[in-house]
This record gives C-alpha cells, structure tokens and sequence, in this order.
C-alpha cells in the first residue's frame, strides 16, 4: 500500500472513510510538486488538494482569502472561483474528481462534508466531525460521569486506615481489589455503620464488613443500565470497571446529576417565581448557574441557552425588583411611573455565562427617590449573584426623567465624541423588564426619528473599526479575542442596518437579521452565512467559557476544523464590515 | 526537453540475490512521473514467479512463498512493464543494479537512468550541504523529510524514491537545472573530492 495513505486517513473528511475506501483512494492519488510562486490553479479547481509540505495562498479578486499548510485541504467543492499559488515550494497530495464523485456517491458522511462546506453549515459540519450533538443523558455513558480517580484497598487493610483513606479523598466508598484490580468488594458508609454498631476493635480487617460480591457495571455501558442496577439492588454505589480492573465508582448522586439539568430547569423556574424572599432568591440563583453550566457543557447551543438564561434573568430581575418595592414601601413612599430597562447583551437577549448588570430607569417625573431605590435594587441584583456593571452602566447612575432621555440622546446624536458614540452602542439595545413599557416605547420612537443619515454613519464607522485578525498561516495569530473581533462587529453592524431600516421593536441580532432579510436589505444566502457565523463563534465563544478560558480562543486547542471554520467566519465577518462601509460611504471618512 | 515536460518512472525491484545473471526477480513496483507530477494511479506492482530459483524457505520482506508460486513469471507481465518504462527515464535508489536487473529480462530496454542518490551528493555538494553519510533510503528519505511507514515493499519503495525525485528536482530548478541535459551535465560533472 502507498504510504500516502496513512498521511490522509488521519485528515478530515478522509477519517470519515472506511478502510476500503482509504485503500481505493490512495491508489489515486498523485504528488503535485510547485515551484515558489507559481500558479496552482485559477477560477474553478479541478481537483482536490491536500497540502503535504510547503504553504499556498488563495486569492479571490487579488485579495488574499486564505493560506494553507500541511495537512490543509483545498480545491474543489471547497472554494469556487478563486486562484492557488504556492507561497514557498509546495508539495501536493491531488485527487481528481470522478475519484471524489465517486466515494461521495458512497460513502453519506463523506458526501456530506463536502455538502456541508458548500453550503457553509457550519453547525452540521461540526456534529458531522466531532458527533458533537446535544446528546441525550440517557444514552451517556457510564464512565463519562465518573469524576474522581478510583478509591481502593486490599482485603487487609484495617477498618481505621480505609476510613482515613475516604475521609481524606472525600468519598463515601472504598472499593476492595486483589492484587491485579479486579474488584472484590466494596466498603461503604453504611457498611461503616454496620461496624460501629458491631465491631470491636479499629484494627478489624475491612473484609469482614464489606459488601461482597461486588456489584459492577463496564466503563462502555449506557448510563441508564447504571441507573437501574442502583435502583432495583437499593444500593448507592457501584463499581464500573475496564474491561474487568477496577476504573471508578459511581454514585446515585453522580447519575442523577446527569439526568438533572434537564428536569431541575422548569422546577427552579418554577420556585423562583414563588420565592418571596431575597436568601431564597440568592440560592436559586446559584443552583440557577450551575444549572446552565452543566447544559453548556452537555453541549447545548448558544442560540437555546441564550434563551433561557434571559427567561431566567428576566424573572429574577422582576422578582428582585418587586421584592425590594415591598419592602421598602414605607421608606420610599409613592413612587413615579417608571419603567426598569434592561441594556446591551441582556436587552438583545444574547446572555451566556459571564454576564453582568447593565440597567437604566425611564421614569414620569421626579427621579430622587427612584435613584435611591435603584441603587437598592442594583445592589440586591449584586447580593443575589449577578455582578454590578464596571462601566457603571447601572440603572442607580442612569436613571432619569422621559424628557431628559430624549434631551440625552439629542445631545449624543448631534456631537459625535467618540465618547457620545460610545454611548450610543450602549444605549441603542433597550428593553424593557418591569413597568410601564410605554415609555420605553416613547423613547424608542423619539430615537427612530431622529436617526439620520449622519448618525447612521458614524455609528457604521465605529462597528467595522475593528477587523478581524489573520487566524491561518504562518503569519497568523495563536490566539484571538472572538467576542471583540468576531461577535461585536456582527453584532454592532447589524445593529446598525436595523436603526436605517426603522426596526426599533427587535433587539436580538438573529431576529435583526431575520428581519433586515425579509426587508430585502440582506440577501437570503448572505444572512444565511453571516447567521451561520454568528453562531459559530457564539458557540465556540461558549465552549471556551464553559472550560473558563473566558473570551481568549487559542487556535491551537480548537482542533482542525474549528480553526478551518473560524477562518471563514472571521472572513464573513469582514465581508459584513465592507457591505457597512460601502453602504454608509464610512471609506470617505466621516 | 524541459525537466517539467520529461517522464520519469521510479522503479524499485526486489531481487532474489545481487547478481543479474544468476539471481531473479521477484517483485517489482513503478511510479511513473510526468515531470514533477508523481501518478501514483498509473503505478505498478506486481510479484514475480521465479524460473528457477527455490522460494520454499525463502523470507524476503512479508512475501511468503505460497504467494510467489501463484504470481505470474516475468515473461507474463513484461509487456506490461516495458509499456510503461521504455519511454521514460528510470529512476531510483541505486538504480544501476535495478537497472542491469531489468535488462536481463527485458533486452530491447534502453533507456536513462538517474540514481536520487547521486542526486542528493552532486547536490549537496553543489549548495554546500553535508550529503548522509549512510547509504540507505531510509536515511535519505528522513533527510528529505518523509516518512516512510511500509519500507521494503516495491511499491512503496519506488513511491518514497519517487518523492525524494520529485523534491531534488525542485532544488535543481532553482539552480537553473531545467532540462534533461542540463540535469545530466550536472549529474556528471567530476566529483571533487571534499578538502
């Protein structure tokens, strides 16, 4: 067998192929060579190019688009009208289409790789690659909710120095092992219970009071037979091996938290709109997060946990708001028509996990004593678990009367400071969480028109001043900041098409987007492509929080095809600075 | 003719023994080559039934004797094997005993040959390179940054040699080594001993 073989099996979509298949196509597969500087291929590619040494870079109108290096696929299906030239000297694996047309016609996933990419389904390609779908707890497996290191003993060990042993690694079991790991028995809580009433002496052999034989489960078992063992044997503990050794315990708890986030979503729903006092309201904001931290990291979407933190946040915000209202009713006295409004990520309804306080008041009249009792509530918002705002955007400092809202954003709208224009990112995504919407709507309506070409433009300036890094290639960077260069300008330029285009009553930027297509202002195939890049890089964003590695994506630890997926989105990206800049003339200067 | 419009085959033989006249052939892998383009889907492999030769007992690189007794004799796929290298120049590692192998069985063969590792030592040579002092391919495949994961079989043999071809002639090029007769003037240059 030819030995490029082995180099494309471990290549992505080529991993997709059976054996067979890998054995079939590395019979046809030639070696390119190209000199520095000459040309690969222009407008559409023929064949299929799998980069073995040397480093290429794709043009598209002279502009460069992309660079590849070993390991890296390009040609055909994958980019169209484009031209390859070798940047050093290149080596290319080269596969010609029939060959391609004819796994594909073979082999589903394959042909769906090459489909996927086509039609930029980002989503689809991934849980193509990484079966990275939102998977049910039920089909989990039982060595996927093992989380610490296995605990174990002899059948000598004495009954003090097993205690010691769980104490110290606080576990409520200890699983007894002969001497090449097969599990033998295992010593739990209750069996110590079990000697303190019956035993004599701390220096009994744990053997005489552990559970024998063992009950265990293989590490490869779905979790739900795990789950039915513990129930029907009415036991807390049991043991899973690896092909026979000793690999872990489980607990019932660990099972059940597994199954958990799911029910626990609608029964803290659910409580907190039934608690009446702010302890209650603190402990289920915290159950609340570790909730969603365990959704985010079973895989669910940017798009469905974004939803529901904000259904989450809303009603703790009303809750907290009207349990202050209560109780400081005697203190404050009658208070004004107001209305308590949300800002930024919050009012777009595009929280994820790190999110902070970013509120305003709208009131009627007389704002003394509602500043003092927003600064109650922002306060109370921070006790209960959700951080105050560092910029300050907090309802206790941006609290003002309908007139002097207007006045406010006259003033910003009519001197362009890149402070007032700072502001207006701020203050443009409102929406309204308790009170009287209508004066949300009042000044809603007062901004709509107001807008002007002017304005318009300066706030397109400022959404595209920020582009995209090169994430490929070797002058690209290892790491990037995808809220700032990827998420803020999608997110701030379509902002900006939807204040030209009078959508005053949509915050959220996929309903935007939605929206600004249905207007015709965006073409069906474009909003599609920038949708699928918005979420991409939300989810990606997600994922890199969800292992606390915050905003900061490092290129190197998001695998191939993420990286492969971020080069194009970044590239959508600034495909939509440029649609902003052509519009509102920002290339002119302002 | 230009290097770039020239054909080349890599040819790799396994052979009973190191002696044209007496020993045989017993496998044979070709890659040809169209200019600096490897064919890998055009390539060659075939084993060899011996004439003479006792294979029971014989234990050459993963080939068992039950095998070559079903392979077909040389005569059955020589035409086959002329087709593919009479118009060609025949490339390999150590190419000239491979070489008189062939013409052994194959008479009206006539053709060039270019050894890549004369190549890598006029080369080196030339750019000042320290050449591998250890004449296997495995080594020159590892200076040339290969990997060479099934070594020893005809076919791979004649692959991995056709890779190092393929970026030797990427070298000469910059050189302003372009055609077949410039590469051979190169190639035959007197070698100086190194002072």
């Amino acid at each position: 067998m030819l030995p490029p073989r082995e180099f494309i099996r471990r290549i992505k979509p080529f991993d997709l192929l059976t054996e067979e298949e890998l054995n079939t196509i590395a019979t046809k597969i030639d070696v390119e060579a190209f000199e520095e500087g000459e040309l690969i291929f222009s407008n559409s590619p023929k064949k299929l190019y799998i980069v073995f040494s040397g480093n290429v870079c794709l043009y598209r109108d002279e502009e460069l688009l992309e660079e590849f290096e070993r390991g890296d696929i390009f040609g055909l299906g994958i980019y169209g009208k484009s031209k390859a030239i070798a940047n050093s000297d290149v080596i290319c694996f080269t596969i010609k289409r029939d060959v391609i047309d004819k796994i594909s016609s073979e082999n589903k996933n394959f042909r769906e790789f090459f489909e996927k990419i086509a039609s930029k389904d980002f989503r689809g390609l991934i849980s193509l690659l990484e079966g990275q779908e939102f998977s049910d707890a039920l089909l989990r497996k039982v060595a996927d909710c093992i989380t610490k290191n296995p605990v174990f003993c002899d059948i000598y060990t004495t009954i003090r120095d097993a205690a010691v042993k769980m104490e110290l690694n606080g576990v409520g079991s200890i699983v007894v092992v002969k001497n090449d790991m097969t599990p033998i028995g295992i010593f739990t809580n209750r069996d110590l219970r079990k000697f303190v009433i019956h035993g004599t002496s701390k220096e009994e052999k744990v053997s005489a009071y552990m559970s024998s034989p063992v009950l265990y489960i293989e590490f490869d078992r779905p979790l739900f037979e795990a789950y039915q063992l513990l129930t029907s044997k009415r036991i807390n503990h049991i043991v899973v091996t690896k092909y026979g050794k000793l690999h872990g315990v489980i607990s019932a708890k660990d099972i059940m938290s597994q199954f958990e986030p799911f029910t626990s979503v609608s029964i803290l729903h659910r409580k907190l709109g039934r608690a009446t006092n702010l302890e209650e309201v603190k402990s289920i904001n915290k159950r609340i997060i570790e909730t969603i931290r365990a959704l985010a990291k079973r895989g669910m979407s940017f798009y469905e946990l974004s939803f529901l933190i904000s259904s989450f946040y809303d009603l703790l915000t009303e809750k907290v708001i009207t349990i202050v209202e209560r109780e400081n009713q005697s203190e404050l006295g009658k208070i004004v028509d107001y209305v308590w409004v949300n800002m930024g990520s919050s009012a777009r309804k595009e929280q994820i996990l790190a999110t902070d306080q970013d509120n305003m008041i709208i009131h009627s009249g007389e704002g003394d004593k509602l500043r003092e009792f927003a600064k109650i509530v922002n306060n109370t918002l921070e006790f209960v678990g959700i951080p105050k705002c560092s910029g300050g955007y907090m309802a206790m400092n941006w609290c003002m009367s309908i007139e002097e809202w207007k006045k406010k954003f006259e003033e910003w709208m009519n001197k362009f400071t890149p402070e007032n224009i700072r502001y207006l990112t701020v203050f443009l995504d409102l929406r309204a969480i308790h009170g009287k919407k209508d004066l949300l709507d009042e000044l809603l309506n007062f901004i709509s028109n107001k807008i002007n070409a002017q304005v318009l433009r300066y706030l397109a300036n400022d959404a595209v001043m920020l582009e995209p890094p090169k994430v490929g290639g070797i002058r690209g960077v290892s790491e990037v900041d995808i809220k700032k260069f990827g998420i803020y300008p999608i997110v701030n330029c379509t902002r900006v098409l939807a204040l030209e285009n009078s959508i005053q009553e949509i915050m959220n930027t996929r309903e935007r987007i939605l929206k600004l297509t249905e207007l015709g202002v965006l073409s069906e195939n474009y909003s599609k492509s920038i949708l699928e890049s918005y979420e991409f890089l939300q989810n990606l964003r997600l994922r890199n929080q969800v292992e606390g590695k915050g905003n900061l994506v490092k290129l190197k630890e998001i695998g191939r095809i993420n990286h492969f997926i971020l080069k194009d989105a970044f590239r959508i990206v600034q495909d939509y600075e440029k649609f902003l800049k052509g519009r509102f003339f920002v290339e002119s200067g302002v | 003719m230009n290097l770039n419009e020239a054909k080349f085959a890599s040819v790799d033989l396994e052979t009973t023994g190191f002696n044209p006249y007496k020993d045989e052939i017993i496998a044979i892998g070709v890659v040809p080559m169209e200019g600096l383009k490897i064919l890998s889907s055009k390539s060659f492999y075939s084993l060899v039934k011996s004439k003479s030769f006792d294979v029971k007992g014989l234990k050459i690189h993963g080939i068992s004797s039950k095998d070559l007794e079903r392979a077909p004799s040389f005569d059955e796929i020589s035409p086959k094997v002329y087709d593919l290298l009479k118009e060609s120049i025949i490339v390999g590692f150590c190419v000239e005993l491979d070489y008189r192998f062939l013409k052994s069985v194959l008479k009206e063969l006539e053709t060039k040959t270019i050894d890549i590792m004369k190549i890598d030592r006029v080369l080196s040579r030339y750019i000042g390179e320290k050449y591998i002092v250890s004449p296997d391919l495995d080594s020159l495949a590892k200076k040339y940054e290969l990997k060479t994961p099934y070594r020893h079989n005809a076919l791979a043999d004649a692959f991995i040699s056709a890779q190092i071809f393929q970026l030797q002639l990427l070298k000469v090029l910059k050189i302003g080594v372009n055609t077949v007769d410039k590469l051979f003037n190169f190639l035959n240059e007197p070698e100086q001993p190194i002072i």
